[in-house]
């Protein structure tokens, strides 16, 4: 397991953050220049499992929320993480001791690590999704009964608001409005928790699999991923078509692959709103949500986030088992394919057979 | 009335340049090799093809690659200012980050983020004058300022607003680049396009300057135009101005040409040179533009460059003793060093003789040496970028450029039809001859408001572009609009591009 995320290592793992993402949780090229930026002015973020720290110890799982076309033109200002802190250890009158990405999929795993770096304080080796989804209740917390409450919301501009919304619902519902009153983004921590429920209400580990992953790619492409991710290929072959629906402001679409080689005469097509969330095969379910479905491109094996797939792509498309806590009942109720409109029942990737 | 048009374009090996007539018709032509200073060239190439009619020509299009050389051999650049509009947001990413040392270290003349910018409805906080003053009082030495606000393509405002400080605090001479006329979504990238815009304001003028005067020296009459990264023509006012979009004409005069020696709108467009191969491609009469935007000289910028698909494969490209396909090239050499040629070398075109495919040179001094079989693997290369640009399953009508296109063989997968046009190698500068003069604009669109207003008023925008460039206002047409609907926004938005042309005024 890492000791840290540095210079030397932060591009490995936000690519790591990037197949994780299953094509959204936010595009991860700018917050890898920021936290970029903090490393080198800060020095390296120690990642730590939640067992190093005393079981009372306070960790913030934090976030942003928003709309990735504004984070190009507005982003950090820098000071969000030290705002939330501040907030937090405010209201808890103890300090923050250490931090956590409440997605770890996309940008939003990367962004943190500058937040570390800048406040000195260690990255959790876990987070609350194991992947990316689109909204704030698909997280482990809330299948574990954590409340989101309080939570605090930080602005590029400075204004801090701190909420106690009921349930994930409300929360959800309170951070959208917040996300336009500050002009389409903000930074976001929720669900603040001891040590000890950490061990318990989040997927442990997933720093390191990023790491891991993000390394592989780099030595062994694709099949390097696999192995460290133990998922299987899908289909590699050729985007043959992107269908874009543009209802309801989500980018939705049906991505359909061709395949090549010796997946010659095969054509998988991926239903995507952000993520990619249902791959299928002559109307058979081949990989579904919870579970992890994303597309590299065949030769490097970096992962395309949704709004870069075009025709003519070469890719491979994964599939890769979610965490254990996704497939349990109350899992699926949250993030299995009925909550996004499609027909179940969610079948394992391990038994969905090629 | 004089109608004739000359188009000129300079590329890494040869000057192209060709006389146009009323209809379209070639009058003239002439390649001359590219010259250390390229304005020497230009001089030569106008000369050869003007001849007695120096009082008829109604326009003259330059297609050069000055800008693009300066910024990829860090020369001649201009030191620049950066003042981004946004503090206290952005402050995690400093202006230059992510650029190439050298390239920084030749421009970069300071740089400030100050309080300021604009929220994505539009509304403006307010600048800190003073502090834009004091920050302005520093640059009085420097070639240039840029000037880049968040979401300034909603509302230049407070760009405009920064503009005028500039002339208060060092007077009108001193250039301004706003990211808002330079570049388009993305902060970052706006800001870089505006940098690179404010450094090759010296170069690109230069330029302007040597192809002014070698008019006159030529007596020719026509108006001066330079062609742009879209296919399109600006006019030498404009390009002063915004001389970082003169980068990329180069292969979207090819592609245009191609459309105007076959007719055809729609098409994929391969330009074979000695070293190697673009693919691009003709959607509705332009060429087709990337979808990302592109690094140029290891910058990220979001400039729109042509959809070019580009593999190491040219006449000149050297065969290996075992047959192996490049991907060295012995480039424009090839008429001493290919064997047909009387040379040393075994290279794709001796292949190409020895198949029968094409006919140059003396086709006895191959002997036993060549490896037909060579041009399947070179054919394959060839379909793989063909189904790579292709934005549907069907086959599509393919035309066949540059001067290396003799290689390629008579049919290709993918390509309904392969089109072999009279002179096509100078059709770059055809493409040059024959450019409308157009204006882009993008916006943020709410679909929330009006949205029919919203779509014209970015179409007015583009509009007024294509004006400033010099094009004739009772014929623009919308050539194009883009839409992209936006994720997590509410109301709904959408990202719109509009672009408008109509042919030069003059």
């Amino acid at each position: 397991m890492p000791v840290q995320l540095d210079l030397n290592n932060i591009a490995r793992y936000a690519h790591g953050c990037a197949v994780l993402g299953t094509g959204g949780g936010g595009d991860i090229r700018i917050p890898l220049m920021i936290a970029q930026a903090a490393l080198a002015e800060c020095g390296p973020v120690a990642v730590i499992r939640p067992e190093e720290l005393a079981d009372d110890a306070l960790v913030l799982p934090v976030g942003g929320w928003g709309a990735p076309t504004v984070c190009i033109e507005k982003f950090d200002s820098g000071d969000e993480g030290r705002l939330l802190c501040e907030a937090a250890e405010r209201w808890f009158q103890r300090p923050v001791a250490a931090l956590m990405a409440s997605e770890i999929g996309g940008g939003n795993g990367v962004q943190l690590v500058s937040w570390c770096a800048r406040l000195g304080l260690p990255l959790i080796d876990a987070d609350g999704m194991g992947r990316a989804f689109p909204e704030g209740d698909m997280c482990t917390m809330h299948i574990a009964g954590v409340s989101p409450a309080p939570a605090f919301f930080a602005d590029e501009r400075g204004n801090v608001m701190t909420t106690h919304p009921i349930d994930a619902l409300w929360h959800e519902r309170i951070a959208r409005h917040l996300v336009l009153v500050s002009g389409g983004v903000i930074a976001g921590a929720d669900h603040p928790m001891d040590a000890a429920t950490v061990r318990s209400a989040t997927i442990p580990d997933t720093v390191s699999l990023a790491l891991a992953i993000g390394e592989a790619l780099e030595r062994d492409g694709v099949d390097g991923v696999l192995a460290v991710a133990g998922g299987r290929r899908l289909v590699t072959g050729k985007v043959v078509d992107v269908e874009r629906l543009t209802s309801g402001g989500f980018a939705r679409g049906v991505v359909t692959v061709e395949g090549t080689g010796v997946d010659a005469e095969r054509v998988v097509s991926i239903q995507v709103q952000n993520e990619n969330l249902i791959a299928s095969e002559s109307g058979r379910t081949i990989a579904c949500t919870p579970d992890l479905i994303t597309i590299v491109d065949a030769g490097t094996g970096e992962a395309i986030s949704t709004e870069r797939i075009r025709y003519g792509q070469r890719v491979t498309v994964l599939g890769m088992p979610c965490a254990d806590v996704w497939r349990t009942p109350k899992g699926l109720e949250i993030a299995g394919p009925e909550r996004f409109g499609y027909d179940g029942p969610w079948v394992p990737i391990e038994e969905a057979g090629l | 009335m004089s109608a004739l048009r000359i188009g000129i374009d300079v590329g890494g090996t040869n000057t192209d340049a060709v006389l146009l007539g009323a209809a379209g018709v070639l009058l003239a032509r002439t390649k001359t090799p590219t010259t250390e200073d390229p304005i020497d060239g230009i001089a030569k190439a106008l000369g050869e093809v003007v001849g007695p009619h120096a009082n008829e020509i109604s326009t003259v299009s330059l297609g050069t690659t000055h800008a693009l050389n300066a910024i990829l051999r860090r020369r001649e650049l201009g030191r620049v200012a950066v003042l981004r509009l946004a503090g206290p947001a952005t402050q995690s990413v400093q202006p230059f980050a992510g650029w190439p040392e050298d390239l920084r270290a030749a421009v970069d003349g300071g740089s400030w983020i100050v309080r300021g910018g604009v929220e994505i409805d539009g509304r403006v906080h307010p600048l800190d004058v003073d502090e834009v003053r004091g920050v302005l009082a520093q640059c009085a030495d420097l070639d240039g300022i840029a000037i880049a606000g968040s979401f300034s393509l909603q509302n230049p405002v407070q760009e405009l607003e920064a503009a005028a400080l500039v002339r208060e605090v060092l007077g009108p001479e001193m250039p301004v680049s706003l990211g808002h006329q330079v570049g388009g979504i993305g902060l970052l990238e706006r800001e870089n396009a505006a940098i690179l815009n404010a450094s090759l304001g010296g170069i690109v003028g230069g330029v302007i300057d040597a192809f002014v005067a070698a008019l006159a020296t030529h007596g020719i009459v026509g108006t001066p135009y330079l062609t742009q990264n879209d296919g399109t023509l600006m006019s030498v006012e404009q390009a002063r101005a915004l001389p970082v979009l003169t980068i990329g004409g180069g292969a979207s005069n090819s592609i245009r040409g191609a459309g105007v020696l076959t007719g055809l709108a729609d098409a994929l467009v391969i330009d074979v040179g000695g070293t190697s191969t673009d693919v691009g491609a003709l959607a509705q009469g332009f060429p087709r533009e990337s979808a990302f935007g592109v690094e140029l000289g290891g910058v990220q910028t979001n400039f729109r460059m042509p959809d070019v698909v580009s593999i190491a494969l040219g006449g000149g490209t050297i065969i290996g003793a075992a047959g192996e396909l490049g991907p060295e090239s012995v480039g424009y050499r090839l008429l001493e060093q290919a064997r047909v040629f009387g040379g040393e070398v075994l290279t794709l075109s001796d292949c190409a003789v020895a198949a029968g495919r094409a006919a140059m040179g003396d086709s006895g001094l191959l002997g036993d040496a060549a490896w037909p079989e060579v041009l399947a693997s070179a054919d394959l290369l060839v379909a793989d970028a063909i189904d790579r640009m292709k934005l549907s399953r069907g086959d599509v009508p393919v035309v066949l450029v540059g001067g290396g296109s003799a290689i390629l063989p008579a049919t290709l997968p993918g390509a309904s039809e392969l089109l072999r046009p009279a002179d096509f190698d100078v059709a770059n500068a055809i493409g040059a001859a024959v450019g409308l003069v157009s204006g882009d604009a993008e916006h943020v669109l709410n679909l929330g408001l009006n949205r029919e207003a919203g779509i014209e008023a970015v179409r007015s925008d583009a509009a007024a572009r294509a004006l400033l460039a010099g094009a004739n206002p009772a014929l623009l047409e919308t050539i194009r609009i883009d839409e992209v609907a936006l994720a997590y926004t509410d109301p709904p938005m959408s990202r719109l591009r509009v672009k408008v042309a109509g042919p030069p005024l003059a």
